[in-house]
């Protein structure tokens, strides 16, 4: 069930920084990300809409720095700690000015549930959303690690059209 | 003291200039979404406070006026029933840039730009974030990051 109520936030990963990435390359859209957070937290915290027939985008909460939502939580709900920005659910007055303050619509209110944004699943080792992802869009990491790997995916399908275009050009 | 207190009402008071008309209050426990209606009509937005609440419900009391971002939620003591029995205040709502629908009040607005820094306002010639509804942030933010992977693919297949 939904269990991220006023339990203290024991973050078994200290405090590394890490974030979540998407790859767009990869995104299929097929919502597993969005299944896996509604199962572990009775309602999703990351969307998946497609743009005409372009591309699939993921949206979540991007852990701003200087984040709006925490620099208008008048209750203390939210909360800027390092790299993350922290909710805790049993401040929260559900006045809903996060949801109009944060640039990119990642706050949520369910008028019969509570506030929903990404807090990176502090107490758990690696997200659901991330475990579940077929095709590894979503990365996991912190800003180094992860951009590491979204270059070196960059790079490999350069390598791969370059390769490609050579067998046409002998063909 | 004892005795008479318990047949005290406890008042209401909600001041006009500070309440800036956002879900607090209403939104609280089910209990007080009974007590304290909020409606949005078009582009109002029309808030109902009762203006007593029978002494028992002190904790409500209590609850309400520690949830109100703006302090403007007091309750003092009265043996008599106010003259209304509750008061409504209305607010003027913003409208989406992109797709007009009302999303928040004036007076949201003006409470959350002045807690945000200027660099992060970010006010240019074109509407700024600020001005569209959650809706259509995600929408102009997905719209964005699908038009650059179309980019970077057509180079990819050069
Ligand atoms: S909820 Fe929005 S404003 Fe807050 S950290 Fe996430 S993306 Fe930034
Ligand atoms: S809805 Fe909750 S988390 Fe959001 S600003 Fe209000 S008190 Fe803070
Ligand atoms: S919580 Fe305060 S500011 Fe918000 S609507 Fe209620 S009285 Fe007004």
């Amino acid at each position: 069930m939904v269990d991220d109520g006023d339990a203290a936030r024991v973050s078994l990963r200290g405090f590394d920084e890490l974030e979540i990435y998407v790859d767009l390359w990869r995104c299929i859209f097929c919502h597993a990300c969005e299944v896996a957070c509604e199962r572990v937290h009775g309602s999703s915290r990351i969307s998946v809409e497609a743009v005409k027939d372009w591309a699939s985008v993921p949206v979540s909460c991007h852990h701003c720095e200087a984040a709006p939502c925490a620099l208008v939580c008048p209750s203390g709900a939210l909360t800027q700690e390092e790299a993350e920005v922290a909710f805790e659910a049993g401040k929260c007055t559900r006045c809903g000015l996060c949801i109009i303050a944060c640039p990119f619509g990642a706050v949520d209110l369910d008028p019969a549930a509570m506030v929903q944004k990404c807090d990176l699943c502090p107490e758990r080792e690696v997200p659901p959303c991330i475990l579940t992802c077929p095709t590894e869009a979503l990365v996991f990491g912190d800003r180094f690690e992860a951009t590491e790997e979204l270059r070196k995916r960059a790079a490999s399908r350069i390598a791969q059209s370059y390769a490609a275009s050579v067998g046409r050009e002998r063909a | 003291m004892t005795g008479t207190e318990e047949r005290l009402l406890r008042v209401l008071v909600v001041d006009e200039d500070e309440c800036i008309g956002c879900r607090a209050c209403s939104n609280l426990w089910p209990e007080i979404s009974a007590a304290v209606g909020l409606s949005d009509r078009g582009a109002k937005r029309t808030i109902r406070f009762p203006s007593f609440l029978e002494e028992f419900e002190a904790r409500i009391a209590e609850a309400l006026a520690e949830a109100c971002p703006t302090g403007a939620i007091t309750f003092g003591l009265a043996d008599e029933l106010p003259g209304e029995d509750s008061l409504a205040l209305t607010f003027e709502m913003v409208r989406c840039r992109i797709c007009g629908r009302p999303f928040a009040t004036k007076k949201e607005m003006e409470y959350i730009r002045d807690r945000l820094p200027e660099p992060v306002q970010a006010r240019g010639s074109a509407a700024s974030w600020m001005d569209l509804c959650t809706g259509c942030r995600q929408a102009v933010g997905r719209n964005a990051a699908a038009r650059e992977l179309i980019v970077a693919r057509s180079w990819a297949r050069r």
